[in-house]
């Protein structure tokens, strides 16, 4: 008895131990699978929560403020609703050369194959059409912002995505997106980029900008929903050239001997309005 | 007897060409309708290139009125309620003072959003021309350049011929440095507006 009293323990202990060492290497599995199942689901997963798409809008517009030489060449397209309602896309290819602080040239070539060219050379803002053989010319206070607004806002000519030029690009981005998100991570068009989705308070928009140190836009899609239809600017960036070889010349303008100078149509307008501005609105209805 | 057979006769000569004359006119109706259509808008055979996409901004004066726009009227309308209490010379005062400044600010936000000069190829009368393309010309132009205005590319495509006069054969008169055109009793000058070279109404040149 004493034996079995000694044994009995004795089984008891090895019982338990084997029960024990049982459990320990069930519980070791168990936590092996987590940690395995764990690192796959991490592996299959995007890593990590999306970026910041407003921080990436932003990096890009400030990147592009901050250039201060480049050249681009810009695929644009834009649709006109016509008075039946259907939609006709307009296709023109537009050369920028910048300059900052002040000296810009643009050179356009709309798909019925007129070209015109803007430049901006620091004193004087320049418009030229080759076709009709005129140019108009402003002059030009303050460097490539101030010129910018005022060819657009006052003398109210195209530059279309004029805001991506202004060196204060960040800023005026920052005021004016009102919301933006992030879509997805993508090489569709060539290179890696970031597709995002915003709104200002008028325009809806797409943007895909580059991965990487350069945060280029590569393409650009603005929807006005306000508007009959709903009309699209589209614009596809292409030879980006950060270091381009900007010669005097190409921002000289120089018009040909056989070219008229007109005056810009705005200025005759705010003329009118501001002189007579009954007979201008009464004009302005014929 | 006959006088009412030829009477009645005659009646139903005129219904006929009368029906004739309302079928054909709806027929006409119906095939210019359709002609509209197929003809891209009746515009002429043209079209139409203008709109606000075309100015890729990233404002649209078109989509004002559901934004600021709106967002802006309706503090207006706040702020003529506050002010109701006061006098009324001074509650329109401010509010009047208060829109412009509101859209002042709104204008200056929203500097790309092309208002566009709505002038067609022939377009709005804009009055006092005369001074405007005197100043605008007022500065002696550049030296003529032996060599034009260079594009860096070859145009892809054959380009168009120049922008037409306003009229078929108009009387041109240089004056101060504008070539004027005269089409009837209609003064026309060409200024550079966002689509390229346009013509605009104007005053008679100088003299005239």
């Amino acid at each position: 008895m004493p034996y079995r009293a000694i044994e009995v323990p004795r089984e008891g202990e090895r019982l338990m131990g084997a029960r024990t060492n049982w459990r320990g290497w069930l519980g070791a599995a168990l936590c092996a699978a987590c940690v395995l199942l764990g690192g796959l689901a991490e592996a299959q997963a995007p890593s990590g929560s999306p970026p910041d798409a407003r921080a990436l809008l932003l990096s890009m517009a400030e990147f592009l403020g901050k250039t201060q030489q480049l050249s681009v060449t810009v695929h644009t397209a834009y649709d006109a609703i016509q008075r039946s309602g259907q939609k006709v896309e307009w296709n023109e290819v537009r050369t920028l050369a910048l300059s900052r602080p002040s000296r810009l040239r643009m050179e356009v070539e709309k798909s019925n194959g007129a070209r015109s060219l803007v430049v901006f050379d620091g004193k004087e803002i320049s418009a030229y059409d080759e076709a009709g053989r005129v140019y108009a010319q402003a002059p030009q206070a303050g460097g490539i912002d101030e010129a910018l607004v005022h060819f657009v806002r006052d003398l109210r000519m195209r530059m279309p995505l004029a805001a991506l030029l202004l060196s204060r690009a960040r800023t005026d981005l920052d005021r004016r997106v009102q919301s933006v998100e992030y879509v997805e991570k993508t090489g569709i068009l060539g290179a890696v980029g970031h597709h995002l989705v915003g709104r200002t308070d008028t325009v809806d928009f797409q943007v895909w900008i580059a991965d990487g140190d350069h945060p280029l836009p590569q393409r650009i899609v603005l929807t006005y929903p306000g508007a009959p239809g709903q009309p699209q600017f589209r614009a596809q960036f292409a030879a980006w050239n950060l270091a381009p070889e900007l010669s005097d010349s190409l921002f000289t303008f120089t018009p040909p001997a056989d070219a008229s100078r007109i005056p810009f149509a705005a200025a005759l307008a705010q003329y009118g309005r501001a002189t007579t501005p009954a007979t201008a609105k009464k004009g302005g209805k014929q | 007897m006959r006088s009412r057979f030829w009477s009645a006769c005659c009646s139903v000569v005129f219904a006929l060409a009368l029906l004739g004359v309302i079928s054909d006119d709806a027929g006409a109706q119906r095939g210019r309708a359709g002609g509209g259509r197929g003809g891209g808008g009746g515009q002429g055979g043209g079209l139409s290139r203008e709109g606000p996409a075309a100015n890729g901004g990233l404002s649209s004066s078109a989509g004002a009125g559901s934004g600021q726009g709106a967002q802006a009227r309706g503090e207006n309308q706040a702020a003529r309620q506050q002010s109701a209490a006061g006098a009324q010379a001074s509650r329109q005062q401010y509010a009047s003072g208060a829109q412009a400044s509101r859209q002042e600010a709104y204008d200056d936000q929203h500097w790309d959003q092309g208002k566009g000069l709505a002038i067609a190829a022939t377009g709005a009368a804009v009055a006092g021309t005369v001074a405007a393309t005197t100043a605008a010309t007022a500065a002696p132009p550049p030296p003529a350049a032996a060599q034009p205005a260079q594009f860096a590319t070859a145009p892809a495509t054959p380009p168009p011929p120049a922008p037409a006069p306003p009229c078929a054969n108009p009387t041109l008169v240089p004056a101060g440095g504008v070539t004027y055109s005269k089409c009837g009793t209609t003064w026309y000058t060409q200024a550079y507006g966002d689509g390229g070279p346009v013509y605009v109404k104007s005053a008679p040149p100088p003299g005239s």
